[in-house]
């Protein structure tokens, strides 16, 4: 059982404001908590804008969070962080973009970028212990050691995709970020990806941060998920739960958007509306009311009464 | 039913683009038709070359590109009877002056570039009707209102005084659209206009153009790389690879009877939520080819597990199978031997076919 397993990652309340001026913050994340345990999948979903990749970036903190705890490896990375806390959080938590262009230096040779983790934390490595290392996980992600030397411009979308992924394994990491990492790939590419990203984790363990907004993909690769909207986590359980028995409006008109593949459904498909203002639901009173112990919504009281009915 | 009326007639279109590291060849040999009143889904990978088919419609040009050969036949009606000319053929002035925007018109994929941000909803909307339906201003005004309530913008007198970046994204296509139906086009052009939308929205806006193609009768033609669209929009649809059609048919044709292995792959490579959910996705191997190369026999060899020796050295003509579906692959000749498709694609269209079963039952 999953459940008895000490989480990896627990995120209790957290909090990202950003002050734009003196009358206006926006709150990004706000007092959002869910764990993710070591080896699984958590996928986190939302429209845009419902701050599903300022989550992911709180937790491997590019910011400094407003609020809240993160734990992770058995540390409080949520304060200021020591020498080790720093270097244990990035030696074990990695991250992979959306556009695996922008995210790779277009004058650096492959090798040296997905070598840069090991240039960083292990600067005396010896050229050939790093050069074999480089090549073991080239191999690992499906590039041939022979493209080592070349420059990103000279890879397809697919393949820099996964020279991304290989830059995030070198460290060993036991959590990854993927922050919409398959978006701009095509289908039948997107299903190369995604199948490499789960024959990895069967093979080291690694937990992974799946943020995505195309459901379907979202459903084959996670264990868990978490149903982001306007910086709140409205709904968060197992897949399977999630997909067969939303609770939240929202998660349920989520649900109702995604394209079926066959055209005589799909074309009477109306998917169901959402509108906060109009339910009279308010994020902010809420708080998470427990479906089963995996499975919990952020509702008020009349509220989770109604939609459980 | 009526005659159907042929809009759009493309023939053996070539078109390629000179770069620094050769020759481009974007789109090789390409034939479409499109009817009034339907809508034709063109669907393939980035770089299969249906953007590049779509702008040769528009006229839209790069500096770059040679056009290879071929016709575009477009007909329609300017008031003085029916008229059928080649877009390849007619002057660029001809283009913008008679046709663009007013028999032909396109929504892109992104609504932030294809508005001016310095110019009002409104006058964008009325700039069109002005410029080809000679009317006056007032009464550009009223229409402009109208359409703009039309696609489901409340208070539009309030809306067109608004510039672009005051609207969210779903709106600002809604805008979009209504500026490309102002002046009555024959034919709309969208190039992905969902892709840049969020899932919630994206179905409504495709609800939109399905139900204001209806009510006007016009052609669409809809590039998409997202099946699930075309399951909902299209009435026809083009499967392209590397800049050619390998497979066309109606919608049911495609999803229920796919015969090219290319499309077997495009199928089965999407998780689909109403099925069980697999341990693993089926996957094309390999990428799309580089067409700075010549491409010898079928362009989809290299990634074909069924690929057989003639792939490589002839290229497939379009296979009959019914009178609306054709495909291009050696393996429907008769003498190929016979090849199913994945196991995971059979499945799920049986599930499919159950669920029809269902869907028609309530």
């Amino acid at each position: 059982m999953p459940e008895t397993k000490m989480p990896l990652l627990s995120v209790r309340g957290l909090k990202q404001y950003f002050r734009v001026s003196k009358t206006f913050t926006v709150k990004a994340v706000d007092n959002i908590s869910f764990d993710i345990f070591p080896g699984e999948t958590y996928g986190l979903v939302g429209e845009s804008g419902s701050g599903k990749s300022t989550t992911g970036q709180a937790v491997i903190r590019l910011y400094r969070p407003t609020a809240g705890q993160i734990m992770f490896n058995g540390e409080d990375i949520s304060g200021s962080l020591s020498k080790e806390q720093n270097t244990m959080l990035r030696t074990n938590m990695q991250m992979v973009f959306q556009d695996p262009m922008a995210s790779l230096n277009p004058y650096k040779k492959i090798i040296d970028t997905i070598a840069m983790g090991l240039d960083a934390h292990f600067p005396h490595m010896p050229a050939k212990e790093r050069k074999e290392r480089v090549y073991a996980i080239m191999e690992k992600v499906g590039l041939s050691k022979s493209q080592a030397n070349r420059y990103p411009t000279q890879f397809s979308g697919g393949q820099r995709q996964r020279v991304g992924l290989a830059r995030a394994l070198i460290m060993n990491p036991r959590l990854i970020i993927a922050d919409e990492a398959i978006s701009a790939l095509d289908v039948s590419i997107q299903a190369q990806v995604v199948n490499l990203m789960k024959d990895i984790q069967k093979e080291t363990g690694t937990a992974y941060l799946f943020i995505a907004h195309d459901l379907s993909m979202v459903r084959y690769i996670s264990d868990h998920i978490g149903v982001m909207h306007l910086g709140h986590l409205v709904e968060t359980g197992r897949t399977e739960e999630i997909f067969e028995n939303p609770v939240h409006p929202y998660t349920r008109s989520l649900l109702s958007a995604i394209p079926r593949m066959n055209p005589h459904v799909e074309r009477d498909r109306r998917p169901v509306e959402y509108d906060p203002g109009a339910l009279h639901v308010s994020y902010t009173e809420g708080t998470l009311h427990d479906v089963t112990p995996t499975h919990s919504v952020l509702a008020t009281d009349p509220e989770f009464a109604e939609w459980t009915k | 039913m009526s005659e159907k009326k042929q809009i759009l007639k493309i023939r053996d279109l070539s078109v390629s683009f000179h770069t620094a590291n050769g020759l481009v060849k974007a789109v090789r040999g390409l034939n479409m038709d499109v009817y009034r009143g339907e809508t034709v889904a063109v669907v393939g990978e980035s770089g299969s070359g249906k953007s590049v088919t779509v702008k040769e419609i528009m006229g839209i040009h790069a500096p770059n590109e040679s056009i290879g050969g071929g016709t575009i036949e477009f007909t329609y009606d300017d008031g003085g009877g029916e008229k059928t000319v080649d877009l390849l053929k007619i002057s660029p002035r001809t283009m913008q002056n008679h046709l663009k925007g007013k028999h032909i018109a396109m929504v892109f994929q992104d609504p932030m570039t294809s508005l001016d941000p310095t110019m009002t909803i409104g006058r964008q909307l009325m700039e069109g009707m002005l410029l080809h339906l000679h009317i006056g201003r007032e009464e550009a005004r009223k229409r402009a209102a109208e359409l703009l309530r039309m696609v489901g913008i409340s208070d539009p007198e309030k809306r067109m005084k608004s510039y672009p970046h005051q609207l969210s994204g779903g709106m600002r296509q809604r805008v979009v659209i209504a500026i490309a139906l102002s002046c009555d086009p024959d034919l709309l052009i969208c190039d992905e206009p969902t892709t840049a939308l969020d899932v919630t929205i994206q179905a409504r806006i495709l609800q939109l153009i399905m139900d204001l193609q209806k009510q006007f009768n016009i052609a669409v033609v809809f590039i998409t790389h997202n099946l699930g669209v075309v399951a909902k929009v299209a009435d026809y649809v083009n499967v392209m690879y590397a800049g050619k059609i390998i497979e066309t048919g109606r919608t049911e044709d495609i999803f229920f009877d796919p015969r090219h292995p290319y499309t077997w792959g495009l199928l089965s490579s999407i998780p689909d939520v109403s099925g069980d959910k697999a341990d693993r996705l089926y996957n094309i191997k390999g990428n799309p080819p580089n067409l700075l190369n010549e491409i010898k026999g079928d362009a989809f060899a290299p990634r074909n597990p069924f690929a057989m020796e003639i792939d490589f050295q002839e290229e497939p003509p379009m296979f009959k199978i019914s009178g609306h579906h054709q495909a291009a692959t050696w393996l429907l000749d008769p003498r190929a031997p016979k090849v199913e498709m994945p196991d995971q694609l059979r499945r799920r269209i049986e599930a499919m076919k159950k669920e029809d079963a269902a869907h028609a039952g309530n």
